[in-house]
């Protein structure tokens, strides 16, 4: 029904500058290490920032091809996180 | 209640025998389709071309408040409850509402439509007017679905990281 699971866990994640027309990058999550596992991340869906509390917050909707994972950056404290993990199965 | 008059130039409807708008088409009215959905599936690429919908708060008995193209297909639409919808199909997945999410889609649908006018009314979370008089493209709307589609076409290829 809701295929959602849900993590809250402090990651490594290894960021990628994509170049973004000729005078700005886009900040994008390349690669995450989560429970010795390396994930590399091929799609992103979709970057939305949000706030929680006064703490700027960039939500990060990414794809390793399979699965989707929810990664949160927060903007003031410098972490990134794994908010969640939707098991892809895609047919 | 259209008439044609046949001319040298081809078929041209006759405005003038019902004294109806003569005016070129220059007022825009977009919608997003299954809004709500359709966001989720883009942030969610495994769930695209699922049938899926969105609910407020996940119960038991909560109901579709956005279901997706391919969910309505199978006559899963808004207000229908959770318990229907997987009656109908047992792999309807169901997700509860973003609404920062949502916004944000929002703020984009803003800002593309004002790149083409300044002259724009939002009427809701998913939909608005956009007015081109007094505007280069004036009249020129067959031009702007084309351009629509190659921005949705630059827009989504941008998203491969690999």
């Amino acid at each position: 029904m809701n295929p959602t699971i849900e993590i809250n866990e402090s990651v490594d994640v290894a960021v990628l500058y994509k170049k973004h027309g000729d005078i700005s990058t886009l900040a994008q999550p390349f690669k995450m290490r989560w429970k010795d596992r390396e994930i590399t991340f091929v799609q992103l869906g979709l970057r939305h920032p949000t706030a929680k509390s006064k703490r700027m917050i960039h939500v990060f909707d990414v794809s390793d091809g399979s699965d989707d994972y929810r990664l949160e950056f927060d903007a003031e404290r410098l972490t990134w996180q794994l908010i969640a993990i939707v098991p892809g199965a895609r047919s | 209640m259209a008439a044609y008059r046949h001319s040298a130039r081809g078929t041209v409807m006759s405005y003038d025998l019902y004294g109806l708008n003569k005016e070129p088409p220059s007022i825009m009215w977009i919608d997003l389709n299954s809004a709500f959905a359709t966001t989720e599936q883009q942030a969610h690429p495994s769930l695209r071309g699922k049938p899926m919908g969105v609910t407020n708060r996940l119960s038991k008995e909560c109901c579709v408040i956005a279901g997706s193209i391919e969910a309505k297909k199978l006559g899963i639409k808004v207000g229908c409850r959770r318990t229907e919808a997987l009656a109908k199909c047992q792999e309807f997945i169901m997700l509860e509402t973003d609404p920062p999410k949502y916004h944000h889609v929002y703020t984009k649908l803003c800002k593309i439509m004002q790149d083409y006018t300044p002259y724009v009314k939002m009427k809701s979370i998913d939909e608005g007017i956009l007015d081109f008089h007094r505007t280069l493209l004036q009249g020129k709307t067959q031009q702007l679905v084309r351009i629509g589609e190659e921005r949705l076409n630059s827009h989504f290829s941008s998203n491969t990281l690999i």
